[in-house]
This record gives structure tokens, sequence and C-alpha cells, in this order.
């Protein structure tokens, strides 16, 4: 019994002093591994010169937060940021990855409320408003000066991220399904309706891949629609402005209207709302359905899943009525990356952008991420996009969010046009929420 | 040193502790949480201004609340309804059949599982593509059956009660079977040489035994349908659209998804009252029972 209980205590100590020691083999690894880092340092051996006074400077740790479905795009940044250390070697930018754009804005809320930001944080387009007051001014700053973009998004006169890509949104399908059904490429919003229409009265595949249960997918046709109906970039802007924005007569109830017109059609398969995102490009990839539309980030992902790009093409979202119409191309900027006011390193953290956003630096990131440069002198070398612009010709068309006014009512109202398409998906008509919308809208903007 | 005076420096020194705990982690949120709500503070920014109980009033007017709530109280319901089955379920237990002790496991292991892991599960067995509840019933000659589990609106909030059933009756026939052990066998016996039936048995021994414990499964049924949101949020995330929103899907909603922290923490309090006035209620109606 005794030799039990000593047999037992032994194996206690030895757990602990094993877990002890893992630990402090872990914290001897960093160490060695931060010094091998500095130790390989080309600052060392081309900047010479530079190298004493760098290695006096205090160490700096830098956070830089950021999401991305794609894991091989994060490790690549990951690696990428640790290269910053061979050209400032008392500066080491930690990334912070998320998966998911969800988890991460609840994430940076907090932690804004908690005044624990990281030191660079991304940001979509229309976070920017919220975040205004989190980000310092980069005005002036070198690398602001080649940027094309940047301004468009300035928030109350000033540059408070940098826009980092740009993309089309897209309209994804299998050239083989229109090869084998006689289909053309649509280019007005009756044609686009009635292709899908034939692929489903075919009844060998499904016309429209959407991952409805996950509200957002819909956003192609909720969220930019009434937008490029109303011709108008700063549209949600000016929506603000209005007492009675959704009513007839505006682009808001025109664009509704002609997603109504599709989600009737019943192109979506059985059950549209049951089917995830990841469901719906299981669906695309795997052939089963014929089309999807989604920005030109979907590509990197249908290329993983099917390992090649061989039968998928795209085309613009013919939302226009006519071909008497211009065709216009929605595009989108995104991965704005801004500085927190609350960071203790914001010289640091500039210094970075500087170097991240260097040609050499910036032109390693748009190739990964497969997206369109935003900056001048740097192009994109994706193919795809290549041969998508070589055969469709389109008027681009910039999605400018809302401005603080615009966020301010819609946030009140809980304005959520995706899940509107979600419930129009189940059959819910234009008419019967339009007339609530208004009064509502009315309602918070008379209350400021 | 005096041994009052000791006596007293123990006594504090060990209330110390957890009353400092208590105060940071429980009074201290709470009071915050109020102060919130009185606000307009979008969660981010570094300013608010007061708008008094504005958010109460808001809250109240608010149908997408009312929709939240209701959904809620089916949960209530049909879970209040399952507390007579899961009494049943725990006296057949409590007998002593063949393997009753593998039966006591197997009921309490859906609880034992993660909220997260059961939401996956039944969003597959739930899934329209392949999904095996419809091929279940495709096997079986069900067709017309199968339905848009997760997408109907008019089916949506009885598949998520489905799992929150599955997922808790576990716990209340293992609290009810924990209660019916308590009751010693000696009452049983005696009502037997007094010639009571089963039933009799059943009503004046069993159900008077249990009463305490049906009180406690009872709050935790109006606590958990009040709070419901891992299985929500998970699977629908309130959708599609708003219909499967519950109380705390929506809170979390506003405050997270809307920038409107004062309303959230509104809302948050709302439920707090609510909890307690119910909590209350119920107390007070088992006291009548047990005077």
């Amino acid at each position: 019994m005794k030799r039990k209980t000593y047999s037992r205590l032994i194996l206690v100590i030895l757990l602990c002093a094993f877990t002890i020691l893992a630990a402090c083999g872990k914290n001897n690894g960093a160490g060695a591994g931060e010094s091998q880092t500095s130790g390989a340092s080309p600052s060392q051996t081309t900047e010479a010169s530079s190298a004493a006074p760098e290695a006096s400077k205090e160490k700096v740790t830098l956070k830089m937060a950021m999401w991305d479905s794609n894991n091989e795009f994060i490790t690549f940044l990951q690696e990428k940021v640790k290269e910053y250390s061979q050209v400032a070697p008392h500066v080491t930018v930690e990334l912070e990855p998320f998966k998911g754009d969800g988890d991460y804005l609840q994430a940076m809320k907090v932690r804004s409320a908690g005044n624990e930001l990281p030191d660079i944080l991304e940001l979509k387009p229309n976070w920017l408003n919220d975040f205004k007051e989190q980000l310092i001014p980069l005005d002036g700053a070198g690398f602001l000066e080649k940027n094309q973009y940047a301004s468009k998004y300035a928030v109350d006169g000033k540059i408070i991220a940098v826009p980092t890509v740009s993309f089309p949104e897209l309209v994804y399908y299998h050239p083989s399904v229109f090869e084998e059904l006689g289909l053309k490429v649509p280019t007005t919003w009756p044609q686009f309706i009635e292709v899908l229409t034939k692929i489903k009265d075919n009844g060998k595949y499904i016309p429209y891949a959407m991952g409805g249960k996950d509200a957002w997918p819909d956003y192609p046709f909720n969220e930019f629609i009434p937008h490029i109906v109303s011709g108008d970039e700063s549209y949600l802007s000016n929506m603000a402005k209005q007492d009675n924005p959704f009513g007839e007569g505006t682009a808001f109830y025109q664009g509704f209207k002609q997603i109504e017109e599709l989600y009737q059609a019943q192109v979506f398969g059985t059950d549209p709302l049951g089917i995830s995102w990841d469901q719906a490009t299981v669906l695309f990839s795997s052939k089963k359905a014929a089309v999807v539309a989604a920005g030109l980030w979907f590509l990197p992902t249908y290329e993983q899943k099917t390992g090649s790009t061989e039968d998928i093409a795209a085309f613009p979202m013919p939302y226009r009525a006519s071909e008497s119409e211009p065709l216009k191309l929605m595009t989108f900027t995104d991965h704005f990356y801004g500085i927190a006011s609350s960071g203790k390193h914001q010289e640091e953290a500039k210094a970075f952008m500087e170097w991240f956003y260097s040609p050499e630096v910036y032109q390693t990131y748009i190739d990964k991420a497969q997206l369109n440069s935003t900056f001048e002198g740097v192009q994109s070398n994706v193919q795809f996009l290549k041969d998508f612009y070589a055969q469709n010709q389109a008027e681009a068309f910039t999605y400018i969010p809302g401005d603080a006014e615009y966020t301010r009512i819609s946030n009140a109202i809980q304005l959520d046009v995706k899940a509107l398409g979600q419930d129009m998906m189940s059959g819910k008509k234009v008419d019967d929420f339009v007339g609530e919308l208004n009064k509502k809208w009315a309602a918070s903007k008379a209350s400021k | 040193m005096s041994y009052t005076i000791q006596k007293k420096i123990v006594v504090f020194s060990f209330l110390a502790i957890p009353v400092g705990l208590l105060l940071l982690f429980l009074l201290y949120p709470t009071v915050k949480l109020f102060q919130f709500s009185l606000t307009d503070w979008n969660g981010i920014g570094n300013t608010y201004n007061y708008v008094g109980f504005d958010h109460y009033k808001d809250a109240f007017q608010r149908p997408e609340v009312w929709n939240a709530f209701s959904n809620n109280l089916l949960y209530f319901g049909i879970h209040a309804v399952f507390i007579p089955l899961e009494i049943m379920v725990a006296v057949f237990l409590n007998n002593k059949i063949r393997a009753s002790s593998f039966f006591r496991s197997i009921v309490f292991l859906p609880y034992i599982l993660n909220g997260v892991a059961v939401a996956y599960l039944f969003s597959y067995l739930y899934n329209p593509i392949n999904g095996p509840l419809n091929a279940l019933l495709e096997a079986v000659g069900l067709e017309s059956w199968i339905q848009s589990w997760l997408s109907d609106k008019g089916i949506v909030n009885y598949s998520l009660v489905a799992v929150s059933i599955w997922r808790f009756s576990g716990l209340h026939v293992v609290l009810f079977l924990a209660g019916l052990q308590s009751i010693p066998s000696d009452l049983y016996e005696a009502a037997r040489i007094d010639g009571a039936s089963a039933f009799g048995q059943f009503r004046h021994i069993t159900v008077p035994g249990i009463a305490r414990v049906v009180e406690i499964v009872l709050f935790l049924n109006v606590r958990g349908a009040l709070q419901v949101f891992d299985i929500p949020f998970l699977m629908t995330q309130g959708g599609p659209g708003n219909a499967s929103s519950t109380f705390t899907v929506y809170t979390i909603q506003t405050a997270f998804k809307y920038n409107n922290y004062g309303l959230a923490s509104a809302l948050a309090v709302i439920l707090m009252i609510i909890i307690i006035v119910f909590s209350y209620m119920q107390g007070r109606f088992f006291k009548g029972k047990g005077d």
C-alpha cells in the first residue's frame, strides 16, 4: 500500500518536473530562434553601418491582426512579416490570424473596448466609420502616394487605413455546362434569369449554388444590386439624406424587385436556405451546380478544391435591364490596414507599413492573394483576371460604404439586407417590407 | 493580540477574497451593465451620451424582440411538456431493470457533449444534401415527411427545440432519478401494506418526494429557455431572416452586429429581471404547495 503511494508520488513529481522542463525548453527554443533571426539579419551583413544603432534600439514587438479563410495565405503572411526583422532587427512583427471576418470583428470590438487593439489591424471598408476613433490618420505617409483608392475611403477627410487589394465581383460558371446545354453568357438581367431557368428545366445541374443558410452569400444580389442600379458609388451615404429610401421609385425598390424576379424563378435548387456557403462551393466545384457569384477571392478556394482552373470562367453580373445601358462591374476594395491609436509603437508600425507597401514586398502579397493591386506601378499577375478583362468589357463601379450617418441609421433600425434576402427566398415580397422599412428609417433619421 | 482580534482577523481575511471576487466579477459588471443600458455607447467609440430609459422603451416596442421572446417561450413550453415524460423515464430507470446503470449513463451522455459539437452534429443530421434524417425517412418510405428542417420558417424552431430536448432531457432524468432515490423505501413498503395501488404510491409518495427536484428542473427550464443561445446561434444564426432568433441571440446581434451596446445592455438587464421574477414566482408557487 505504502509502496503504491510512494510510486504515485514519484510519478506526480516526475510529471511536474517534465512539464516545467518542457516549458523552459520551449522558452529556450524561442530565444534561440530570436538570436538566429538577428544573426541572419542582412542589415548586419549588407548594412553594416546601420547595424550598430539598430542593435542598440529597444526591442519592439508589433502585433498585426487579420483574417482570411485561406490557410495558405495566412501561412504566407506569417512568414512574410517575419522578414521585416531583417530590415529592422529590433522589430518583430507577430501576426494574429482569424479564419472568419465575423469572429475577427467581434474580437476587435471587445479589444477596442478594453483598449487592447493590436498595433496594426485589418478592416473591411464598411467598418472604417466604426473604428475611426481607434485609428491614427495616415495622411502624408509615403506609402499612400501611389495608392489609387485610399482617398476614396477617407473618413471625415482623413485617410485612416490603406486599401490593399481590389477585385471585381464575378459570376463564375462552368464553360463545359454552358457548352453542353447550348447557352450563351448573359449580358442583361432578363437573359441571366433565362439562362438559369434553362439550366433548371434541363434538370441535370442545379442552376445557381446559393449558400443561403449563411445569409451573406446573397450579397451579390441584396447588397450590390440597389447600389449599382442607383448608378451612384456613394449611394449608401446619399440614402442617409432621404426620408423614404426604400419605396417605389427608389433604387432600392427597383433593385429588390429585380432580385424578387430572380428568386421567384427558383433557380437555387430545392433548399437554398438549408445549404451553407461551404456546401454551395462544393456543389459548384464538383460541377453539380452550374453558376455561383462571388468576388475574385473565390478563385483560390476553387483551385484548391479542384486542383485546376480549366473548367471555370466568369462574366460580370449582368445587372442592367437591357443592352442599351452600360454594363457595370462591381469592384470591391478590401484588406484595409490601419494603425491603432492605442498602440505604443506607432512610429515603428508606420515604418513597417512603409516596408510592407514597398513594390517588392507588396508584389508578393498581391501575387499570393491573387487579387488586383491598389498601388500604381504594381500589377496583378492573375492570368484568370487578365483573361476575364480580355473577354468582358465592363465599366468599373467602386463600392463605397455608407458614411457615419448611414451607419448610425442602419444600425439603429438593424437593417440587414442579406437577412432580407433570406426572407425573400422563403417567399416574402418586397412590397411586404418596404413600407415598414421606410417608417423605421424616417423615425430613426429624425431622432438624431 | 487578544483571541477576539485574532478571530476577527482570520474571519475577515478568509472572507475578503471571496467577497472581493464576488464584487469584482458579479456586482461590478452588473452595475456597469446597467450604466451602459442608459447610454448610446456603440461598443467601439471612446465617448457616449446618457439617453435615460429610452432603450428600455425601445426594446418593448420592437416586434423583433417579441418574436425572439415568443421563440424562447416555445423552448420553455415544449420542455415543460416533456417533464412528465422525463419523470416516467426516471421512474423506469429507478426500477431494477436489466442494465439500468448502462441506460442511466446513456441518457446523461447528450448533456456532457459540448454544445458546439451538438449543434454541428444536428446541422449534419438536418442537412438537406445527403442528410441522415431525410435519408432515414426516405429509407422507411416516409418521403412525404421530409422537410426543410432548418430553412422552413414554420419548422425551424421546432427542429431547434428538438435539439435542446435531446441535449437537456438526460440531465433532467438524472436529477429526477436522484430525487427518486432519496425517497426512503419504507414509505413504499408501508403504503403497500396499507393496500395502496401503484398509482396511489406514485401520486402520494413519489410526486411529493421529488417536488423539490421538479422545482429545480423548472427553474433550470425557465433559465435555460430564456437564455437559449448556442443552439440557434450556431445552427441558424437566428435565420432564415429572424425566424429562429431568441432573446439572447437578438441581444448578441444588437451588440456585435449593429454596434448598439446601449440597447443590448438594456435587453440583458430586462432578461435578468425576467429570470428573477419568474424564479421568485415559481418559488412562491412551490412554497404554497408545500405548505
